[in-house]
């Protein structure tokens, strides 16, 4: 051993002697301490915090924040205080399921409140079945996810609901021949696939179909076809953002519409990217909640982030009060929580009461029509 | 026919963003030779600058569209300076990861300070009924970009050709070292090239941020678009670029409007596939031709 090497070896030495030292004082510091430490309860949620539709995230975020609050304020469960793992999946597939993976296999969570997206649930829930962690999701609606997974259960209505609504709606309104156009993902095409399919079971037809990529900021070509087509109306199955830019163009290429869609058309990006265009725009989206519970989470909310919230910030908080509701009932097992969701009946959330079918879906879909007016939106009686 | 005619002016006007766009990755290639990927971005930072000006300061639009070019202009400066310069010597390499972390770095900022939101800016036209030509619409936001980009189009023209700055820019470009030996102070000129196409892709910014939408990420698929394009035409052609962004536009709307609008982004980069396997070099790039 040459000098340099001994002097590196002794210094070491020192070290490690010195990391002990300090170790062992903190064991036998602890070992004091009365009260014990209490380990957070810890669950994974992966949300859109960037990338196109990154409002979501936030909007997600906020209804998880007041649920957290409120579980927390009041002993969290058992005592300790729940916390939540937050993800970035960009709204991007492979991401979401690089996320689903580290939360499994390095936090090794037994559940995961939200992947958001349809595309990205479609992905990570048989992963997340084949590792045996629950996902609960708030707001994906694609029709595919039913009976995903035994480890995958939603409290968002499926598509197959919302396809049959809009179409039924669209045909109320004296719609025969309507046009399309919808984003080129996996909630996209399936809504496509739901309200195509009611329409024309209705006997009407669908004389155009547009599609769009996410990221695509000029809509005219399709809009152009769609004016060609000369159609009732509109069918509009796009995120928030692409909407109001959609409308944007629609209303410089003279398209009138009328527009009606889904639930995507709530987020305040409508207004805030299609302006004065977004007036008159028709929307459907599962009712919202009543009575006090609902009311007391509305006003919260409102001093907190100063704004109503949307249906997004609503589902969340419901699917975060039910998780902490089954690791209290059941303990901080995936398999607990599971027989827990899977047997979950009657639980009266803030957006309704809450029963899950054998395929995880919930088991009865109301929805509510609304109509933008003076860069607001208004509840259809 | 007039279905046709709608395709072409829907594909002239983002085609006429692209080459706004294209313009500035080909003037900064000709003087450092390297992709400048972060320059998409700087239209969206100069909307934002445009949009924090008129909707939060309540500033008149001159006054905004100015401070967005100013901005973007300063921006231009910044990140040279700060990502590219002390790079030059580097391998090549180093300088494209340096610029697509500066275009994180900017997105990431633009959705912390203003949210992921994306936001509308109104320069006064989109509430203006559209031109009608024999049954097609030229809205006019798309009648803005036209005309807003012909006069860009020709003052950079003129830049180049007859203001010394402009004869300065393309001598670095041909030859760095020799135009040093001529007294031309290379480094001031790279500056001034990332200070003009900054200002010009703070145009497009703008213009983007009227007729279609503002948000943190919208440089991406832009400075794919405009890149391919710069790409298609010869990125040392600079008029190449320009011709290649327009074709690019119509023929993207055109196949949209034909075929099938599901694949409009697929469309562009087939193209590019294509003409790669073809010509190399691009359709106007020469290996010996610069600026």
């Amino acid at each position: 051993m040459n000098p340099t090497m001994r002097s590196l070896h002794d210094r070491r030495a020192a070290l490690l002697l010195l990391f002990s030292t300090i170790s062992l004082a903190s064991l036998f510091g602890c070992s004091r301490v009365t009260s014990p430490t209490v380990e957070p309860v810890r669950v994974g949620s992966v949300l859109f915090l960037t990338g196109p539709a990154a409002s979501y995230g936030e909007m997600q975020k906020t209804g998880f924040e007041i649920a957290l609050e409120e579980i927390n304020a009041s002993g969290g469960i058992n005592g300790c205080p729940i916390e939540v793992i937050y993800e970035d999946s960009a709204d991007n597939e492979q991401q979401a399921v690089a996320a689903v993976k580290k939360l499994i296999a390095h936090d090794k969570v037994p559940i995961i409140v939200e992947v958001t997206g349809s595309g990205e649930s479609v992905a990570a829930a048989p992963i997340a079945g084949e590792n045996k962690t629950v996902i609960l999701s708030a707001i994906d609606s694609t029709e595919k996810l039913s009976g995903i997974s035994p480890y995958f259960f939603r409290i968002m209505p499926s598509d197959a609901y919302q396809g049959r609504f809009l179409a039924e709606w669209a045909w109320k309104l004296g719609w025969k021949r309507a046009a399309m156009l919808y984003v080129n993902n996996e909630w996209g095409v399936g809504m496509r696939e739901s309200v195509s399919k009611n329409f024309q079971n209705k006997g009407g037809n669908i004389v155009q179909v547009e599609g769009s990529s996410e990221k695509d900021i000029d809509l005219r070509t399709q809009l152009t076809k769609i004016k060609a087509a000369r159609a009732d109306g509109v069918f509009l199955l796009l995120y928030p953002q692409a909407a109001g830019r959609c409308l944007k163009q629609a209303k410089q290429l003279d398209l009138a519409g009328p527009f009606l869609g889904g639930d995507a058309l709530s987020g305040e990006e409508v207004v805030a990217t299609g302006g004065p265009a977004v007036e008159g725009l028709m929307f459907c989206q599962p009712s919202q909640g009543e009575g006090p519970a609902f009311d007391a989470f509305r006003i919260k909310y409102q001093k907190k982030y100063g704004r109503a919230p949307s249906v997004y910030s609503i589902k969340s908080y419901d699917a975060l009060k039910i998780a902490a509701d089954a690791i209290r009932t059941n303990g901080y097992s995936a398999e607990g929580i599971r027989r827990y969701l899977a047997s979950l009946r009657g639980y009266p959330g803030i957006s309704g009461v809450i029963t899950l079918d054998k395929n995880g879906d919930i088991a009865d879909a109301k929805f509510e029509k609304f109509v933008y007016r003076k860069g607001t939106y208004e509840l259809l009686r | 026919m007039d279905l046709f005619l709608q395709f072409l002016i829907n594909g002239l006007a983002i085609g006429a963003v692209y080459a706004i766009v294209a313009v500035g990755y080909s003037l900064i290639y000709g003087v450092l030779q390297c992709i400048a990927f972060s320059h998409a971005d700087t239209c969206m930072v100069s909307g934002y600058v445009a949009y924090a000006a008129m909707a939060l300061l309540g500033l008149p639009l001159p006054v905004a569209v100015l401070m967005a070019i100013s901005a973007g202009a300063l921006l231009g400066v910044i990140v040279e300076r700060v990502a590219y310069r002390p790079l030059r010597h580097a391998p090549r390499i180093m300088p494209l990861i340096s610029a697509l972390g500066v275009s994180i770095i900017l997105q990431n900022a633009a959705a912390l300070l203003f949210g992921p939101q994306s936001r509308n800016i109104d320069i006064g036209v989109s509430s203006l009924r559209g031109i009608a030509i024999s049954g097609a619409v030229l809205p006019a936001a798309e009648a803005v970009i036209l005309i807003t980009a012909l006069i860009l189009g020709i003052g950079l023209y003129f830049f180049l050709k007859s203001t010394r700055i402009g004869l300065a820019i393309r001598a670095v470009a041909c030859d760095a070292e020799a135009a040093e030996v001529l007294g031309i102070p290379s480094q001031a000129i790279v500056s001034i090239t990332f200070a003009v196409s900054s200002a010009v892709a703070a145009v497009g910014g703008l213009l983007v941020a009227s007729a279609y939408d503002l948000f943190p990420t919208m440089g991406v698929l832009l400075g794919f678009k405009a890149f391919t394009a710069c790409v298609l035409g010869g990125i040392r052609s600079l008029y190449g670029s320009i011709v290649a962004a327009v074709c690019l536009g119509v023929v993207e709307n055109l196949a949209a409007g034909y075929l099938s609008s599901e694949y409009k982004d697929a469309y562009a980069f087939a193209i590019l596939v294509g003409v790669l396997a073809v010509r190399p070099q691009g359709l106007f790039g020469a290996s010996d031709r610069r600026i």
